[in-house]
This record gives structure tokens, C-alpha cells and sequence, in this order.
């Protein structure tokens, strides 16, 4: 009997075909599970999940399937760089992605650039990510700020206003979209101004001197750039002093789910808000299948979710995509095979097909712009008179993403 | 920059609800101070229960009902809590020394929030305004809304209590004496101990009222403690530790100077508060109402 076994150990461990079969694909999935981003990165972690257990049921890379490695890095840039090092170091896994947070993604993407490793953005926004601190080694499967922000200045520009006033987080995320949005609105309505600016901390509890400042410089339109937490805080106390029938707002992620899931009748109606994704348009058969297929999973985890939230759900599924359909494509999971795989790759969504750009590495996505009302038959108010705006028509092109990268290297 | 009088005037109202909501969490933390001498961290913590609570409470009860019956319950609530922490926990490190003190009450800080994990979840949360205090004044101009004025009128109504309190009533004097004299009071036959309960349930009594009171206008989260505390406790510093008068005091001064910073260089509204209090510890570390040489243990 004894002998049987030592000849089976044996065997097994010198037969590397049976040990490579077995062993799993590993992405290690850094992100921020413990504070209020979590609205967001709860839905992207069940769309990787999704995502990759499709990609398990079909058999996988040739049986080798994929298990993600959630670390939680509690917003904090240090903490994520401390999980990155041990999911590379220690979990030995292939692929690392994340984050909620702009400078957590900046300081991973370094140490990525520097194992070589793949690091796929899934949530967080900043241009520089892609942009000038952009490498071989980095991918986005959501969209940048700069994409956002110069669709916003260009739907805008669309609009009367002229005297302008920007209130931010004063983090990473607030700053770049800010300033995409400037840039886009001053492209194409170069008569613009602006009549102030205001930088509260982030996680401010108390917007109130800002909001009597803002209102005494009476602009014709706000532009509040601001993440999740703070646009909520800022747009509850900017409904305390009757801001939305005053002066219009704008602000991005407000036609996200998660805004009238949490803010419900304190919902700004009359405000103009974006998502890069929405349960309720396009209405093509592509967006309703997606919604069937997110309902199916997440009712199968037991928390069925009918509104899933661009910035959470759709911004995860679709770095899923790219990622598991890299693989397949590359037939492997080497980083050489899986970066050329990668760039160029299409994958098909609920809002069309998105392209992951090859010169940048960041996924070309559409943003739609609206004005939120009170609409008939839905459960919250939602976005009326929406546009679309391709990210053709406001991405940075190549020529220029070359020109910061090498401007950048230089400082 | 033209001179508008109405605007300074909208802005100074601004600072001063902005004080207040300061001025509701220092007097907590000032009066532990002042009286138990222990710095306690977790008063933030304290302060959250009361929002999250005032959130179950709104919920479960709906309209006008839940919001004053949040106003009531979820102080009482939390400043059970806070007895329970004082007679198991803090009560055995008095005479120890503060380091001590400050590693339980920081360490109470993770406990809470893990609490507040389980039992709430991570979701952001907001707790609706009751109809009578929703809407605007419009004063001079410029709208200011009705619920700031009730949290003005909450600081001014806890300022006041708090000194017939501690000025007053006999109970006041028992307090002023063992904060300055804790063994000579021991001697007279009180029981200091008991005392030390009731200051700390007053204090999270307090925090809880805050959270309460304040959850109506921001987000609620987890750290939504650790967000304001800060603020809090250069108020506390700029005052003079343990002072009422003074947190009172450093909240004015702190809301205005925020205030007036926005309104004209927004960009650095918070620095000055912070070299304030670094200009207050440099040239009068006992704050501005705080008495030169206090004995502590």
C-alpha cells in the first residue's frame, strides 16, 4: 500500500501536465470594500464574479480556471500598494486589478509597470492613469475623466450657460474630471467664464459656506465634481437651500443607479447628470439581455439587483470582459500574450461595442448626458432628453496622449 | 472684490450653523476632558451611533414622528451604551496612565465601526428632514435653509443647559470640585465614581445628540466619526481643554474663519483653522478660556 502511494505522489508530482491543468488563473482584485465606495465596488465585484464564472462553466483556459483574490485596501493608496505586493509576491497571482480610487490605481499601476504585471482599472477615473502616467503594463476597461469630463464640456457647450462656477473634492478624481470638463466646455464654447471655484476636503460634513458662497456669485450654471460620498452630502444640503430651481447643476455620476437608490425623493430633479451607463437606455434588445443576465446572477447570490450601476456593475463587467476574453483570445496567461491580445480587442455590451484603444490601453466608451425628471412608470427619477456622446468626438487622440506621456517622463 | 453687506452677513449665518454643529460634538468631548481628564477618541463613534440610529428610527417611523422620536431615543440610546463603556472599560484606567487611555478609546473606534458593520452594512445612507423644518428663509437676498437655524438653536439651547448645569445646581459644583480635586472630594464622603458615570453619559448623551441632530444633512458611512472629530478637537485645543465656555468659544471662531476663508481665498479655508490652532498651542497651550496651571493626574 505504501508503495502504491510513494508511486502516486511520485507521478503526480512529476507529471507537470496534470499539476498545470489544476492550477488556477489568479486575479488579484484590490479595492476599497469598508467605507461608502463600497456602493460601487460591491456590484463591480459580483460583475467579475459573473463575468468569470461564465468564463469557468465553458471549461476555461483549457480546464484552468479563474479564481479571484479580493483584498481591501480600505481607500487608502499605501494599503492598496501593500495588497498589490503580497497578491504578486506571495499569492503568486497573474493579473491584478482594481480600484475605487484614483491615486490607489496610481500607485499600484507603478508597482505594476514595474513586475511586469497586468493591472486592469475597473472603477476609478483619473486621465493621468491612462494618460500621462499611462505604461505598457496598464489597462481600463471603464471609462477615464477625460473621456467624461470633455463629453460633459461638449454636451454643455450644447446649452445657454456662460458664467460658470466649479466646486470639487479636492482629490485626484474631482480635480481631473474638473478640469476635462473646462477643457471640453472651452473647446467648443470658447465665450465661457468662470466666476469661482471652491476645493472642499474630501469627506467634508458640512458644505454649507461653500453653498451661500457659491449662490452670492450667482453663475448661470454649476459644474460639481465631486466622487460618490461627497455628491451625495453636497446634494442633499444643495436641496436645503432650494440650489436646483435657482441655478442649473451639472455633475457626472448623478444618472448612476446608485444616486436615486440612496438620495431617493432627495433626488435633484431639474439637475443635468451623466452615467456611463443606464438600466433604462439605450432600450435595445443588447441592454435588456444584460439586465436579465445581472438580475439572474445577483438573484442567484440572493440580493437581486434590477438597476445595476454603471460606475459599479458596468464598469466591472466590461474590465471582465476584456480581460477573460484576452485570455482566451491569447490562449494564455502571459503577460507578453494577453497585452497584445488586449490591445485592440472589441467586446460587445449593453451599450454597443467598446473598443479597448491599443495606443493607451483605454476602453473607448460612450457617456450619456440628460436632465433628471420625474418620469412616469419608474420606480425613481431618471434621465430625460438624453444624449449620447461617442467618445470619438472627446477623447484625447494618440498623437496627444504620446505628447503628455513624453512630457511627463521629462519632469 | 465688490463690498455686498448681505453677502457677509448670509456668510456669517453660515459659519455660524457651522460652529454649532462643531460646538455639539467638542462640548462632549470637553466636559469628559475637563472633568475625567480623559481624552476620549471615541466620542466620533458615539456621534455616529446617533446618526445611525436616527436613521432606523426615521425608517421605522415615518413623517415628522421618527425624526422626533430619533431626536429623543437615539441619544438616550447611545449614552447607555457610553455608561456601559465607562463602568466596564474606562473606569479600570483612571489612575493609569494616558497612553493607556488614549489605546482604549482608539481601539473603541474599531470596535464601533466593525459594530455599526455588522449591524447597518457599508451602504451610504441619508436620514430625510421632517416637512416642518425642510425649505428655506430667504433673508436679504440670499436663501439659507430652515434646518441650519433648528441646529443653531440646538448649540445655543446645549450651551445654556450646560452652564445652569455646571453653574447652578449643586450637582455643577460637585463636578467643577472633583475635576480640580478628585481625592479631596473622594475624602468629603462623594462618590467620585459615580460622578465619573454620570459625566460620561452626559458626554455620550451628547455625541449621540449631535449624531442625531447633524444625520439629517450629510451622508451617512462608516469613519463618519473620524471626519468630524478632528475638526472637534482643534476647536476643543483652541479653546482650552475641558472649558466649556471655550469650545463654545473656539467653535465660533472656527466657523467663521471657515466661513470668510471660502468666501475669499477657498483654496486654503482650511489651513487657517489649522494654524490657528498651531499659533494657540505655540503661544498659549492651555487655549484661550483654559486656565494657565491645571493639577492633572
Amino acid at each position: 500500500m505504501l508503495t502504491v502511494c510513494l508511486c502516486l505522489t511520485f507521478i503526480l508530482t512529476m507529471n507537470p501536465g496534470v499539476a498545470v491543468a489544476e492550477k488556477p488563473i489568479k486575479i488579484g482584485l484590490i479595492d476599497c470594500y469598508t467605507g461608502g465606495a463600497a456602493a460601487f465596488t460591491k456590484p463591480a465585484l459580483v460583475a467579475w464574479q459573473m463575468v468569470t464564472d461564465e468564463f469557468n462553466a465553458k471549461g476555461g483556459l483549457n480546464g484552468r480556471k479563474i479564481e479571484l483574490i479580493t483584498r481591501d485596501s480600505k481607500f487608502k493608496a499605501d494599503e492598496a500598494l501593500a495588497h498589490a505586493r503580497e497578491l504578486v509576491l506571495k499569492e503568486r497571482v497573474d493579473f491584478l486589478a482594481g480600484t475605487v480610487s484614483s491615486s490607489a490605481a496610481l500607485a499600484v499601476s507603478e508597482f505594476a509597470r514595474k513586475k511586469k504585471k497586468i493591472f486592469m482599472v475597473h472603477i476609478s477615473r483619473s486621465h493621468r492613469i491612462t494618460g500621462e502616467l499611462g505604461h505598457k503594463y496598464i489597462f481600463r476597461g471603464c471609462p477615464s475623466a477625460a473621456i467624461e469630463g470633455m463629453a460633459g464640456g461638449y454636451y454643455a457647450a450644447s446649452k445657454p450657460f456662460i458664467k460658470w462656477y466649479i466646486i470639487g473634492d479636492d482629490y485626484e478624481y474631482g480635480h481631473s474630471i474638473a478640469d476635462n470638463f473646462w477643457k471640453g466646455l472651452t473647446k467648443h464654447k470658447p465665450e465661457v467664464v468662470m466666476v469661482g471655484e471652491a476645493w472642499p476636503k474630501v469627506k467634508e460634513t458640512d458644505y454649507t459656506p461653500y453653498l451661500t458662497a457659491l449662490m452670492a456669485k450667482k453663475p448661470d450654471a454649476v459644474y460639481a465634481a465631486f466622487g460618490a460620498s461627497g455628491l451625495i452630502s453636497f446634494m442633499k444640503q444643495a436641496k436645503l437651500f432650494g440650489l436646483f430651481d435657482k441655478i442649473p447643476v451639472f455633475a457626472f455620476a448623478l444618472a448612476d443607479s446608485l444616486f436615486p437608490k440612496v438620495l431617493k425623493e432627495n433626488m435633484p430633479v431639474g439637475a443635468y447628470a451623466a452615467g456611463n451607463y443606464l438600466w433604462y437606455y439605450p432600450e435595445s434588445p443588447a441592454n435588456k439581455a444584460f439586465l436579465k443576465r445581472y438580475l439572474e446572477y445577483t438573484t442567484k447570490l440572493g440580493k437581486p439587483d434590477h438597476y445595476p450601476s454603471g460606475i459599479g456593475a458596468f464598469g466591472g463587467f466590461c474590465s471582465a470582459m476584456f480581460l477573460t476574453k484576452a485570455i482566451t483570445k491569447a490562449g494564455s496567461v502571459k503577460t507578453a500574450k494577453v497585452i497584445k491580445a488586449l490591445e485592440g480587442l472589441t467586446i460587445n455590451t449593453a451599450v454597443g461595442p467598446i473598443r479597448m484603444r491599443g495606443c493607451d490601453h483605454q476602453a473607448i466608451t460612450p457617456a450619456f448626458w440628460g436632465k433628471i425628471a420625474n418620469v412616469p412608470g419608474y420606480p425613481f427619477p431618471v434621465m430625460k432628453d438624453i444624449v449620447m456622446t461617442p467618445a470619438k468626438k472627446v477623447i484625447p487622440t494618440c498623437k496627444e496622449i504620446a505628447a503628455a506621456r513624453k512630457a511627463a517622463k521629462k519632469k | 472684490m465688490d463690498f455686498d453687506a448681505s453677502m457677509l452677513f448670509i456668510q456669517f449665518i453660515s459659519g455660524l450653523s457651522r460652529a454649532m454643529i462643531l460646538f455639539l460634538i467638542a462640548s462632549g468631548l470637553t466636559l469628559v476632558f475637563g472633568v475625567m481628564g480623559v481624552v476620549n477618541f471615541a466620542h466620533g463613534s458615539f456621534y455616529m451611533i446617533g446618526a445611525y440610529m436616527a436613521f432606523t428610527l426615521t425608517q421605522g417611523l415615518t413623517g415628522s414622528v421618527g425624526f422626533w422620536a430619533a431626536l429623543l431615543i437615539a441619544p438616550t440610546i447611545v449614552c447607555i451604551i457610553g455608561g456601559l463603556v465607562e463602568v466596564i472599560l474606562l473606569r479600570r484606567i483612571y489612575d493609569k496612565e494616558h497612553l493607556l487611555q488614549i489605546l482604549l478609546t482608539y481601539a473603541l473606534i474599531f470596535i464601533f465601526n466593525d459594530a455599526i458593520k455588522m449591524i447597518w452594512g457599508v451602504d451610504l445612507r441619508i436620514v430625510d428632514l421632517p416637512e416642518s423644518l425642510a425649505g428655506f428663509l430667504t433673508l436679504f437676498g440670499h436663501r439659507f435653509p430652515v434646518y441650519y437655524f433648528f441646529i443653531i438653536g440646538v448649540g445655543l439651547a446645549v450651551a445654556l443647559l450646560l452652564w445652569l448645569l455646571l453653574k447652578k445646581t449643586r450637582f455643577g459644583k460637585l463636578l467643577r470640585a472633583s475635576a480640580e480635586h478628585r481625592q479631596m472630594v473622594d475624602l468629603l464622603g462623594y462618590n467620585v465614581g459615580g460622578l465619573f458615570t454620570l459625566v460620561f453619559i452626559m458626554a455620550t448623551w451628547l455625541g449621540g445628540l449631535s449624531g442625531a441632530v447633524i444625520a439629517p444633512t450629510v451622508r451617512l458611512s462608516l469613519g463618519m466619526g473620524i471626519e468630524i472629530i478632528i475638526e472637534a478637537f482643534i476647536v476643543v485645543i483652541v479653546g482650552g481643554l475641558g472649558n466649556i465656555w471655550g469650545a463654545l468659544l473656539g467653535a465660533l471662531i472656527a466657523g467663521q474663519i471657515y466661513a470668510f476663508g471660502i468666501l475669499y481665498v477657498p483654496n486654503y479655508a482650511m489651513a487657517f483653522l489649522f494654524i490657528l490652532a498651531a499659533v494657540i498651542i505655540i503661544f498659549r497651550p492651555y487655549g484661550l478660556l483654559g486656565k494657565q496651571a491645571q493639577a492633572r493626574g
